[in-house]
């Protein structure tokens, strides 16, 4: 098995579905960086809340000035933009990934799971040579140039891929879901407008049969990207069903990503037959040798990586008994569109030695953005309470209790009391103590 | 070349399935109208809200601040007490159509910032002051040129409501320094506001086509802006209108000041329209006779039929609180503090039905900004 794995890792293969998805990420990550500055979200995001919330053991994570944040944005386009043209690849490479992944990490309420998957993918193109044929690079140093590279430099993008997938899959095997078509139930029947389909949505079965087909679509489809039998129709459907998840839902460029990242499946042969049906030829194959050599602890770092990849979107197994309420360990794990959930959020904060009393609604400090998304996850409630502790104490109010008037709705359900009323957040060391007052979902 | 041509085929059959779905859909003939009812009832929900109370509302304000100037013109030819005491009954009249209309401050009319022309509170005192001691010639294109907190009906309650006593407001207008210059100024700002009033009427004729067009679900949907103006507005009833007062930024002490209108001891009564004009926009229910669609017909439609029913018990709780309340909110804050806060813990009650429970239950959007999530 070992060997057979090995060998199939280190078996010669073209360059070229590497280099397509090298072009198709990095010109795509350049026009959604671009696209992130000119809808003003620089200042959204990252200027305007005078409260961010960090990630946990990345607290030292903080924006810098308006003019370095555009800066930061603007050098991560222009890296993203190398990688897709293949100049100064390797350099291009370790900025996009460090430049996106630190502006990711600055503002939890702003999590997708597409960012996180751009993060991903950044780090691994680090690690492969995918700027040898087809790129700036190659036309400015031709002693670079190769034709064929080991398998396991595109396999880690098929199996990256096929976990995002899979595991939004394995997310989806969940009762709202599948029993009861939540959150497709409201969705769908707000977009009776949609043209040609829209009508379609009327029906009580259709978000039924469209909560079934996405599950078995994401469960199915890496599978069948991965068998060239079925490959071609394969891809048709993830144009489809990601075409239809743009016009039906606000998902922004996720499902460009997993289009354009889908491409990685398509091999040689097939981009060749492709293109002749327009008379292209591609350049011949040089078939000599392999002389590109893989790193002897690459493969034992990948198995790491990879083993890390598919334990933890699992973990919320043994941190909470619905991850969809309590959202412990709902972050990195693909969990993809899988609830239509609202909150409302007012804290009280009591000065002890005072006895004064004051009533904070958070959207007089936080945005929009991060007001809705705090009034339904723990852990933000819980730093948001240790952010007014602080505000107070500047004011000087030293013995402070906080409590929060937390209601949320998931997915149609009555509102419920999301922590614990009674609770002093203050009286609550740890981030992920929170989790233990969050009630129990009826 | 045998497995290469199946794929062909499957390819081809597929693209067939998908182009025949795509003509069967364009055929509306054979779609009977139940298969139509959610689209159905938006639009006619949108239909009902702006032919039954938007364009009514703004009418019915043209009006009554017409009325308001004949008042002021009346009072300015001849200032008495009873010319006085009309006046200020006129104004409360403009404020109970405005506190209904209120509420509709959406799309184009939102960007217009005309809703702040109109009434922002608290009015800067101390401006006007300074306007009506200065030596500016006052007139209606004075008033256009300065900013909103200096005009508008909370500027009117001002000057109209200054002090407890009637004679002591007369002689403002009579005998005190710049008496004249103050009824100029009082004239000026009728001016302004009924110019306001129409120009406003004229933007939402405009916007008709817009409003009622706007039929997707997404940021600039209209039934998710009224839902997110349903929501900003008990928000601001409940931070800024009953919270603030009640001390609940400042440590716990009540202060009046803060009410809006506590000058015309009018507090209560605008908190009361408000909920008159949310209590309407929920339902539908705007006049005898005309069709009812509202939230609650959309709600019954998708199988929230509880939700409805808490909704309609959270408005009948809170109008119960409004009633339990005998005196203006400024002298209820200093002697039945409690009495306000239940009227306050009644309106967040609703304002979760709303901005929680039904805008999960309909897929609203409650966000004013964009971002693409998954």
């Amino acid at each position: 098995m070992v060997i057979k794995t090995r060998a199939y890792l280190l078996k010669k293969t073209s360059i070229l579905p590497l280099a397509i998805f090298r072009m198709a990420f990095g010109f795509l990550m350049c026009f959604s960086m671009f696209r992130f500055l000119y809808n003003g979200w620089i200042e959204d995001c990252y200027i305007n809340p005078s409260f961010h919330f960090t990630y946990q053991f990345f607290d030292w994570v903080r924006p810098f000035d308006i003019t370095i944040m555009y800066a930061i944005v603007i050098l991560c386009g222009v890296s993203a933009l190398c990688i897709g043209l293949g100049f100064l690849y390797r350099i291009a490479t370790i900025i996009f990934f460090f430049t996106f992944t630190y502006l990711e990490l600055i503002e939890k309420s702003w999590y997708l799971n597409h960012y996180y998957f751009v993060s991903l993918v950044a780090f691994l193109l680090i690690l492969v040579p995918a700027n040898r044929n087809y790129s700036i690079d190659v036309k400015l140093f031709p002693s670079i140039k190769l034709f064929s590279l080991p398998n396991w430099t595109i396999a880690i993008f098929k199996l990256q891929l096929a976990i995002v997938y899979f595991f939004g899959g394995i997310a989806k095997l969940k009762p709202d879901w599948l029993l009861n078509a939540q959150p497709l139930n409201i969705w769908l029947k707000t977009r009776t407008g949609t043209p040609i389909i829209g009508w379609l949505f009327e029906y009580d079965i259709t978000p039924f049969i469209f909560s079934w087909s996405g599950m078995l679509y994401d469960l199915l489809i890496p599978f069948l990207l991965w068998t060239k039998r079925t490959r071609s129709i394969a891809y048709i459907f993830v144009v489809v069903f990601h075409v239809l998840t743009h016009v039906l839902f606000n998902i922004g460029m996720f499902p460009w990503v997993m289009i354009f990242g889908s491409l990685v499946f398509i091999t040689y042969q097939e981009w060749k037959n492709i293109l002749n049906y327009f008379e292209i030829n591609l350049p011949k194959k040089n078939e000599v040798k392999l002389n590109y050599k893989t790193n002897r602890f690459i493969l034992q770092f990948l198995l790491l990586f990879f083993v890390f990849q598919v334990l933890f979107p699992l973990r919320h197994h043994l941190l909470t008994d619905n991850v969809l309420w309590t959202e412990n360990g709902f972050r990195f794990s693909w969990n993809v569109m899988l609830m239509e959930k609202n909150g409302y959020t007012e804290f009280k904060i009591i000065d002890k030695n005072s006895d004064k009393y004051w009533i904070e609604y958070p959207s007089n400090r936080l945005s929009t953005v991060q007001e809705k998304q705090m009034s339904f996850q723990p852990d933000m409630i819980w730093q948001y309470a240790q952010f007014l502790k602080k505000e107070y104490q500047k004011k000087g109010y030293k013995k402070l209790e906080i409590y929060v008037n937390s209601k949320v709705s998931l997915n149609g359900r009555k509102s419920q009391t999301f922590i614990n009323a009674n609770k002093n957040l203050l009286e609550i060391r740890k981030v992920d103590d929170i989790y233990n007052y969050v009630t129990i979902y009826n | 070349m045998l497995h290469f041509n199946k794929q062909i085929i499957l390819i081809i059959s597929v693209l067939i399935i998908i182009t025949t779905c795509l003509f069967i859909s364009c055929d509306n003939s054979g779609i009977t109208e139940d298969q139509y009812q959610i689209e159905y009832y938006r639009t006619a929900q949108l239909e009902n809200i702006y032919e039954n109370e938007i364009h009514i509302l703004s009418i019915k304000f043209v009006t009554e601040a017409t009325s308001l100037k004949q008042k002021i013109s009346t009072l300015k030819q001849t200032p008495s007490v009873v010319n006085l005491t009309n006046t200020q009954n006129s104004w409360k009249n403009v404020m109970r159509v405005w506190k209904q209309l209120e509420l509709y401050n959406l799309g184009t009319i939102e960007d217009s910032f005309i809703h702040f022309e109109i009434n922002r509170w608290k009015t800067n005192t101390n401006l006007i002051n300074s306007y009506i001691n200065g030596s500016d010639i006052i007139n209606e294109g004075f008033i256009d040129s300065k900013g909103s907190s200096a005009k508008g009906l909370s500027a009117l309650e001002y000057l109209l409501f200054s002090s407890d006593d009637n004679d002591t407001i007369l002689n403002t207008f009579t005998v005190n320094t710049n008496s004249q210059r103050r009824l100029e100024y009082l004239a000026a700002l009728i001016d302004d506001l009924e110019n306001k009033a129409t120009q406003l009427k004229t933007l939402w004729i405009n916007n008709k086509a817009t409003f009622l067009n706007s039929l997707e679900n997404g940021i600039s949907g209209s039934q998710n802006q009224l839902t997110n103006a349903m929501v900003s507005l008990l928000e601001e009833i409940i931070i800024s209108k009953l919270g603030k007062p009640l001390g609940e930024q400042n440590g716990g002490t009540v202060i009046i000041d803060l009410l809006e209108a506590h000058r015309s001891m009018f507090s209560l009564e605008i908190i009361h329209e408000h909920l008159i004009a949310l209590e309407k926009c929920y339902t539908g229910n705007f006049k005898q006779n005309s069709i009812k669609w509202g939230y609650d017909n959309y709600l019954e439609l998708i199988g929230q039929t509880s939700l409805n029913e808490r909704i309609n018990k959270a408005f009948a709780n809170c109008k119960l609180k409004i009633d339990i309340i005998k005196n203006p909110l400024r002298e209820e804050l200093v002697h039945n503090k409690q009495q306000v806060s239940d009227l306050r813990a009644s309106i967040t009650n609703l304002l979760i039905l709303i901005k929680v429970d039904l805008a999960n239950a309909i897929g609203s959007t409650i966000t004013i900004s964009d971002n693409d999530g998954d």
